[in-house]
């Protein structure tokens, strides 16, 4: 696991995107544990302080919490899980849309292609 | 306490390791010089008489008229004993530098892993000159052990007759060098050592002067040299100075001179140890 | 904590030093960062006891630096610092003579992670390599406190990598580091704390992270405007 940060933005949050990305996509199912956060340091190659930044952010919006004496595990909540794909999605279409924006384009002719590009995209996958 | 013990006894060991090559070195060449000397010298001896005795058909007699009885200060004043005792002598002071100096010497300073060493700095002080002392005393033995075989094989190569009857004893009271480093007079040798340890003390202050202040530093050691030097020797022109040779016996000079000398050794070694603990520089 | 405070240093006319505070704390890592200058180095150097300063003050805990305190605080200078007819596991046992917290378990796990040969002499090892030796010979200390002056200086970028990957391990984990560098571009992301240094002062002291969510700015962005500006 390899992520390449970049340097104006904090990198908490970068590991938080990194993260939120891994549990919508399910690479990283409810109720798992989280590596440690020198472990997750480790992997990164980044402070392990940063990574518990990220980690009491995360705790904070309860995507995943911490039991006395034992590691953080991903939440098992379904609204909370459901609010985080929502969200992911909303950031995700707002991005497509103004990138799209200067083109002027309807929503029948950019259906095709997006269909297009998903299957591909699976395709690629497989 | 016994923790001080035990670092000061691995630094010492530590440093005994590093000086070791050089000093059996040191060794080597004087026993093999020495031996030389011990064959060589009275051969040469016996080859003459012998020669004399065949040519000019006299008696050994009339030989050792010509030629006097030998003895083993004949071998004892010759190169092949000096030359190793003056070589120790003066290799051992070159160490005395080059045990501090080598540890900044290079791209390996050493001096970081000896001054972070978390035991006193004054170890690596003592240790350095223990490890002086070691090898002083080795070369003492040695010395002494190779004088003593040197002697036998001597009086076995010489005929009886032929030899003057000194002894080891008497060659070495004679000889200039060896009864001032051999243990021959307690008088000389305690002098020769007391001079010595002082010796040891104030350049050990010196170098460390240097480290600490560079060149400032190499100034204020030679004045510190100098200054100890006088005051060391000032009892010897006292009579001078009071203009009276009879005011003060020898030996209470020659306690004034053991008191100064004392005085200038631990002055030096209070000094050595603000130095290092305050101001030595990597 | 380490606790450096006002000091000065003057090598002949030149003032090197001119009046440096900061502090230190336990389970970050800090970086001194200054183009060029001697500065650094003789920083880490005052705080280590290995050279006088004129001026000011350093304590560790609020102690002032005694040698028994060098079984707290460690320091891995630019510059092989056991001998050069030694081999790693002499210049290790060396170690283990006198530092009543040398952890050789870790020693050998860091013999490990770096892939060096115990029964190599260090001389013959490469520039890389010693370096290596040398962070182990400072990490195998069950220490509170590391100084590394350049530790990635005059390496290959492979061994970079791997001297890089110390910083998130727990090899550095809970102490508190001080590094030196005059190169901060491979390492900005494993920083808490950033002091610039320049001209003898330090110009400048931030948490990195905090600076870039509070200024959008990466370490180089403020060192740019520092150093050139």
């Amino acid at each position: 696991m390899s992520v390449t940060f970049n340097k104006r933005d904090p990198i908490y949050l970068q590991v938080m995107t990194h993260l939120k990305k891994q549990i919508v996509s399910g690479e990283l199912k409810p109720g798992v544990e989280m590596p440690s956060r020198r472990q997750l340091a480790n992997q990164l190659k980044i402070n392990p302080n940063t990574v518990q930044r990220a980690y009491s952010e995360m705790e904070e919006q309860r995507l995943i919490f911490t039991e006395p004496n034992k590691p953080s595990r991903i939440s098992e909540d379904p609204n909370v899980l459901n609010q985080l794909k929502k969200e992911w999605l909303n950031q995700a279409i707002t991005r497509f849309v103004s990138a799209i924006d200067p083109i002027d384009m309807d929503l029948e002719d950019l259906m095709p292609m997006i269909e297009q590009e998903l299957a591909n995209r699976k395709k690629a996958q497989k | 306490m016994k923790q001080y013990m035990k670092s000061l006894l691995n630094l010492t060991a530590f440093e005994l390791d590093r000086i070791s090559k050089f000093l059996y070195t040191l060794l080597g060449v004087t026993l093999l010089l020495n031996l030389i000397g011990y064959i060589y010298t009275p051969m040469r001896y016996v080859g003459r008489m012998n020669e004399y005795m065949q040519t000019e058909s006299v008696t050994a007699q009339q030989a050792i008229e010509r030629f006097g009885s030998f003895s083993f200060y004949d071998v004892t004043s010759t190169l092949w004993l000096l030359a190793p005792a003056t070589l120790g002598i003066s290799g051992l002071l070159l160490y005395s530098l080059f045990i501090w100096y080598r540890e900044w010497m290079g791209k390996n300073t050493f001096a970081y892993r000896l001054l972070m060493l978390p035991v006193p700095r004054m170890q690596i002080f003592y240790s350095k000159l223990f490890v002086i002392y070691i090898a002083i005393f080795s070369l003492i033995a040695v010395q002494i052990i190779s004088l003593t075989i040197g002697f036998q094989i001597v009086s076995a190569i010489v005929p009886d007759d032929w030899l003057s009857g000194m002894t080891l004893v008497q060659a070495l009271n004679i000889h200039p060098l060896f009864t001032v480093i051999l243990p021959v007079s307690s008088f000389y040798f305690l002098s020769a050592n007391g001079i010595g340890l002082t010796f040891m003390l104030v350049l050990f202050t010196v170098i460390l002067l240097e480290r600490s202040y560079s060149f400032k530093g190499l100034g204020l050691g030679i004045a510190y040299g100098v200054v100890t030097v006088l005051i060391a020797a000032f009892p010897v022109f006292l009579p001078d100075l009071v203009q009276n040779y009879y005011f003060f016996y020898d030996s209470e000079i020659m306690a004034l001179i053991i008191v100064l000398m004392t005085v200038i050794g631990v002055t030096s070694l209070l000094i050595s140890r603000h130095l290092l603990n305050k101001k030595i520089t990597i | 904590m380490i606790e450096v405070k006002d000091i000065h240093k003057q090598f002949g006319r030149k003032k090197v030093l001119n009046g440096v505070s900061f502090t230190i704390e336990k389970g970050e890592i800090s970086c001194l960062v200054g183009v060029n200058g001697v500065g650094k180095t003789t920083i880490l150097n005052a705080i280590m006891n290995l050279t006088p300063v004129k001026k000011g003050s350093v304590t560790i805990d609020g102690e002032t630096l005694v040698p028994a305190l060098y079984n707290k605080i460690a320091f891995i200078p630019d510059a092989s610092i056991s001998l050069p007819h030694f081999t790693i596991q002499e210049s290790m046992d060396f170690m283990n003579d006198y530092y009543d917290t040398w952890n050789a378990r870790r020693a050998k796990d860091i013999l490990k992670f770096f892939r060096l040969n115990a029964y190599d002499k260090l001389r013959d090892l490469s520039k890389g390599n010693q370096a290596k030796v040398n962070l182990l010979l400072g990490l195998a200390l069950d220490v509170e406190y590391i100084l590394m002056d350049e530790p990635f200086s005059g390496i290959d970028i492979f061994t970079r990598e791997q001297i890089t990957e110390v910083f998130s391990s727990y090899l550095v984990e809970d102490r508190g580091v001080l590094i030196t560098t005059h190169e901060i571009n491979d390492i900005e992301h494993l920083l808490d704390k950033v002091i610039l240094l320049d001209e003898g002062k330090i110009y400048k002291e931030f948490n990195a992270e905090h600076m870039r969510e509070t200024e959008g700015k990466s370490v180089i962005d403020v060192m740019r405007e520092v150093y050139t500006g």
